[in-house]
Parts: C-alpha cells; sequence; structure tokens
C-alpha cells in the first residue's frame, strides 16, 4: 500500500524533510504492513466501559494564575502570547 | 548495612522501633541516588527538598501519636506522573522545564502518608518504548549488567529500586512499562487493574490503557505501596470506587493456575521458557492446580494494541503546541508554522512514529479497517479473558520473550513492538499483572513471571505473587 507520509505529516502538524523521509517512509511502511493483518471481526461491539459522569463543580485548587502562566513559552499582561492571527 | 538496601517494611520497622530515622533513612538513599546516576541514569531530576520531607513526616507522626504508614520512605516517581514544584519532563525536550502546578492523586496520597519524593525517574519519551532509550535525557542503564537497558519504558523506577536508590517506586503502565522493566532489573512490578488507581496528573499516553503502578524489591513492599494509591478520585472518570483491602496470606493451596499457550509462543527464548515453567511448577508443588488454557486473539493483541494506543496518543499528544506550556520553537512566522516546529523540535522520533501511525489508522477512509478492527479484536479478548477466570484463578505467562535487552543495538520498530506480546494482552482487557522474579539466565540477567488476574482481583494477583516468593525460598529483597 502507498501512503502518502507527506500528508500524514500535515495533519499531525509535523514536519519530515526530505532526508528523514525515505528512512521514515521504510520503518512506517512496515509498521502499517504488521497492524494490517487483523482480522475482521463483524460480531464483536466495541468494548464500552460505563463511566459515572458527574457535575462539573468549581471548587478551589490552590493555583494561581501566575503558576500556570509561569509555565507558558510567552506571555503578556497574564495572557498567552502567539504569533499574530488575525489582520488590522 | 546501609539503609538504602533494606526492604519498605522492614524499614517502617525499624521506624517504629526507633532503630532508625526518617532523616537517616532519606540521607542514605539519596546518597545511593547521586552516587549511582553517573552509572545507571535512573533518575531526570532529584527532590532538593527530600531532606526536609523527611522531617515534616517525623512532626506529623509525632503529633498524631503513630507513624504515617509510608513515614519517611523514600519514593522515585517516573516521569510522566506530575509532582508539584519539581520538573516533569516525560524525557521529552517538548517538556524540558515544565514545572506542575499540582500533584497527581496518586503522589498526593503518597505524600500524605508520608512518603518522601527522592525525585523523577528517567523513561522512554512519554512512555513510548520499551528500552528507556528513546528519551531525551539518555538510556537507563540495567544496574545488574550496564550493557544491557533497565527495560522500558518505566526503565528508571526499576532501575532505582534495583540499585537501592529508591525504596519503592511508582511507575505508569500502557502495554508493559512497569511489567517489563521490572523483570529485566530482577524486582517487583505491579500494573493494578484498569481503575484501581487515579491517572489524574499521570501525563496522557493512550487513556484508555494507561496506569500508575507500584515498583518495589519484594510482593510485601509492592502491597504496601498500591494500599496507598488504591483510592477512587471523582478527579478521574474512570477510577473506580472499589477499595481492595485485604492482608496477603501467600497460600498457593488450591489455586486455579492458567497457562496460555498463546503466551509460550515460539518468539519466547528458551531460558524464559524453562524458568517461567519451573516458577509454575515451584507453585504447583505448594497446591497450585495447573490448567491449560487458550487465549486465540492474545497473538493478535500486539497490532490492536499500537493501533489503539497510537490513535490515543495522536489525540492525546495534539496538545503540545508551544503555547499554553512545553517547548516553542524560536524560528516561525506565523501560528501555524509555530506549531508544526515547536512539535517538530520539541518531540524525539520515536513520539513521532507513533503519532504518525495514530493519524494515519484514524484518517479518513481508513478507520474502519483499523481503529474499528483493533476495537472489535480487543472485545473479543476481554471475552476469552472471561472465559478463562471462569475455570481459572489467575494466568501465569512470561514477562517478555527475552532475558535483556542490549544498549545500543539495532532493532526495528516492528521486531520491538512484537516483543511486547506477553504484556498486551492484560492493557487491552484493563487486567491487574504483575512481574515476579523467578530466576536468572545463564548470563546472570534476570526473568520475570507474570501472574495475570481478573479485572479488580488485585488482592489474588498480589496474594499469588506473595505465595511464589515464599515458595520460591530466597527473597530478592535486598538491594
Amino acid at each position: 500500500m502507498e501512503i502518502d507520509i507527506k500528508k500524514i505529516a500535515v495533519l499531525a502538524s509535523l514536519e519530515i524533510s526530505e532526508e528523514e523521509e525515505r528512512a521514515f517512509s521504510e520503518t512506517f511502511s512496515e509498521i502499517v504492513d504488521m497492524v494490517s493483518e487483523l482480522p475482521e471481526l463483524s460480531d464483536a461491539e466495541p468494548y464500552v466501559d460505563r463511566m459515572e459522569l458527574r457535575d462539573d463543580t468549581i471548587e478551589s485548587c490552590g493555583i494561581s494564575r501566575s503558576g500556570l502562566m509561569d509555565n507558558a513559552p510567552q506571555s503578556v499582561n497574564g495572557y498567552f502570547a502567539v504569533p499574530r492571527t488575525v489582520e488590522q | 548495612m546501609k539503609l538504602y538496601g533494606y526492604s519498605a517494611y522492614e524499614l517502617l520497622d525499624m521506624l517504629s522501633s526507633g532503630k532508625c530515622s526518617s532523616a537517616e533513612i532519606v540521607r542514605d538513599v539519596m546518597e545511593r541516588a547521586k552516587e549511582t546516576q553517573p552509572l545507571y541514569n535512573s533518575y531526570i531530576t532529584f527532590n532538593d527538598e527530600g531532606a526536609d520531607d523527611a522531617a515534616k513526616a517525623d512532626a506529623v507522626s509525632e503529633k498524631r501519636g503513630s507513624k504515617l504508614r509510608l513515614c519517611g520512605i523514600p519514593v522515585a516517581v517516573k516521569d510522566n506522573i506530575s509532582t508539584k514544584g519539581i520538573r516533569t519532563t516525560c524525557a521529552s525536550r517538548m517538556l524540558e522545564s515544565y514545572v506542575p502546578p499540582y500533584d497527581a492523586t496518586a503522589v498526593a496520597n503518597l505524600r500524605a502518608e508520608g512518603a518522601v519524593i527522592i525525585g523523577k525517574t528517567n523513561m522512554d519519551e512519554f512512555a513510548m518504548g520499551s528500552a528507556s532509550d528513546t528519551g531525551y535525557f539518555g538510556a537507563v542503564r540495567n544496574p545488574v549488567n550496564t550493557a544491557y537497558s533497565a527495560g522500558g519504558s518505566s526503565g528508571g523506577s526499576a532501575a532505582a529500586v534495583a540499585s537501592g536508590a529508591a525504596v519503592l517506586a511508582l511507575g505508569s503502565d500502557t502495554g508493559g512499562s512497569i511489567r517489563q522493566p521490572a523483570a529485566l532489573c530482577g524486582v517487583v512490578g505491579f500494573c493494578p487493574s484498569y481503575g484501581a488507581v487515579s491517572r489524574y496528573g499521570l501525563i496522557a499516553f493512550a487513556s484508555s490503557l494507561d496506569r500508575i503502578g507500584s515498583i518495589g524489591r519484594n510482593a510485601r513492599d509492592v502491597y504496601l505501596l498500591h494500599n496507598i494509591i488504591n483510592v477512587a478520585d471523582v478527579k478521574d472518570v474512570t477510577s473506580s470506587y472499589k477499595k481492595i483491602s485485604f492482608n496477603l496470606k501467600g497460600s498457593l493451596r488450591g489455586l486455579k493456575i492458567g497457562v496460555p499457550g498463546e503466551l509460550f509462543s515460539p518468539q519466547i527464548s528458551d531460558d524464559v521458557r524453562a524458568a517461567v515453567e519451573a516458577a509454575v511448577m515451584t507453585m504447583e508443588s505448594r497446591g497450585a492446580v495447573v490448567k491449560y488454557v487458550s487465549l486465540p486473539s492474545a497473538e493478535d493483541a500486539v497490532k490492536a494494541y499500537y493501533i489503539i494506543s497510537s490513535a490515543e496518543a495522536s489525540s492525546n499528544l495534539a496538545r503540545y503546541d508551544g503555547v499554553r506550556f512545553g517547548y516553542r520553537t524560536d524560528n516561525y512566522s506565523d501560528l501555524s508554522e509555530m506549531y508544526r516546529k515547536s512539535r517538530t523540535e520539541g518531540f524525539g522520533d520515536e513520539v513521532k512514529r507513533r503519532i504518525m501511525l495514530g493519524t494515519f489508522v484514524l484518517s479518513e477512509g481508513f478507520c474502519d479497517s483499523y481503529y474499528k478492527r483493533a476495537a472489535a479484536l480487543r472485545t473479543k479478548l476481554c471475552r476469552e479473558f472471561d472465559e478463562v477466570f471462569g475455570s481459572c484463578d489467575i494466568i501465569a505467562a512470561p514477562v517478555y520473550p527475552k532475558a535483556g535487552i542490549s544498549l545500543g543495538g539495532s532493532i526495528s520498530p516492528v521486531e520491538c513492538y512484537s516483543a511486547d506480546i506477553c504484556t498486551v494482552p492484560a492493557s487491552l482487557a484493563g487486567l491487574p499483572a504483575i512481574s515476579v522474579p523467578c530466576g536468572r539466565n545463564a548470563d546472570g540477567l534476570p526473568i520475570g513471571l507474570q501472574l495475570i488476574g481478573k479485572r479488580f482481583g488485585d488482592a489474588e494477583v498480589l496474594d499469588a505473587a506473595y505465595g511464589y516468593e515464599l515458595a520460591r525460598g530466597d527473597v530478592y529483597d535486598r538491594a
């Protein structure tokens, strides 16, 4: 099967350089071949483990806003900073 | 003997009788951890406040008039489990400087019982790997023989416990990541039932498979640690309210052990097969009843596992975009380029492979033939396990096909993935499973016996492991 590595990389928001592409394609094809040999099981329903959902409730967690922002690569006045996405 | 060599249960007795203090235990273990770090590379970050935490645990114990259940016991925590104020990297450049603002529930449970976090252990990047060699901070070496890997992905936790650089450790197990390194390092590793330990604060790889579990030098120590983290938690919607409270008895009389032929496939090396078969015979000699059973879908479980785990990983790891936390590239001109470059520079090759595989199997036109088939196989496998447990109490199997993984050897991803054959069936079915040392091969490399129980049969699994240790006689519980 022909696999479009470039397209998958775009979907996954990753870059694969020209040099990497050949090596990556080869191992990727081997992996896809391996997992392709799964039997078709028409009678088995997907495994569902029922979860008890709870209400979202607001509670104090003791985490400060600045404690959260400290992990941001860039912040301005307590906000996450990203490149401009809207034209002026 | 230095204190780092003792088991947790021995240290707790010594503490109670005043033969040592928490501060002395933590000092000895921290010294040992720092001394062995250049040899094994078990840790990524040490907790510099360990000594203060020991003093605090002592003070709380004194105030309440009795010792906290893990008072002063040094515990290593895998670096994908959040620790408030202590860097948590997932062994990735992506999270190289990430400091969680909160504790994982399992870590909070440990701290509340006086355990001292000694440091954060090395691992495969985002827990994706089998030799703890895909991480950004270098490979973990096996304390038994440094030419070999400590296994993975919780290699740092297993190596730390094996070498006395920690008394106990938390690991995480998605497809065998606690059991396999425990087997390769000659320690005990327990992957509890899915839902028995909260995943809150465990940095997600594959959410329907990820579990936090316990590593120690013997079943008693692992039992001690498991009992503290086996707590229901509303912050993990998949966590269960079944609290498993029990005492270890270690009786094997009448225990029905199922031995599935599919997990003793030709892929299993002769030395591993012989050691595991001998362990089953030892259990039989103590009154266990052995039965040969079949799990036909186990042979395809690895394929289903890599489809499901990679699919979930591709979704879970979409959050790393260089905006709120984690690595951000220096070179970008717009938002999408910032995402792409941050992810490309921040993730290592194995993580990229899994993200791409997951993206592929979920992509338009392929989902039915991959993801849905894998999900159906998972259901079938669960039913087969149910059938086996209709007539057996426990399943015995190897943990890993080989006794050792040479460091620096080149094997293809497919060979590496295929070797997970013995551990992924219990992962897909959410079953509790333990790895207990059951001997060594001719080169002195440890081999593990895997015991798998029914869902929430965690007590039976720990008890059978303890029973096997008693039957085996020689207790390997000293570092």
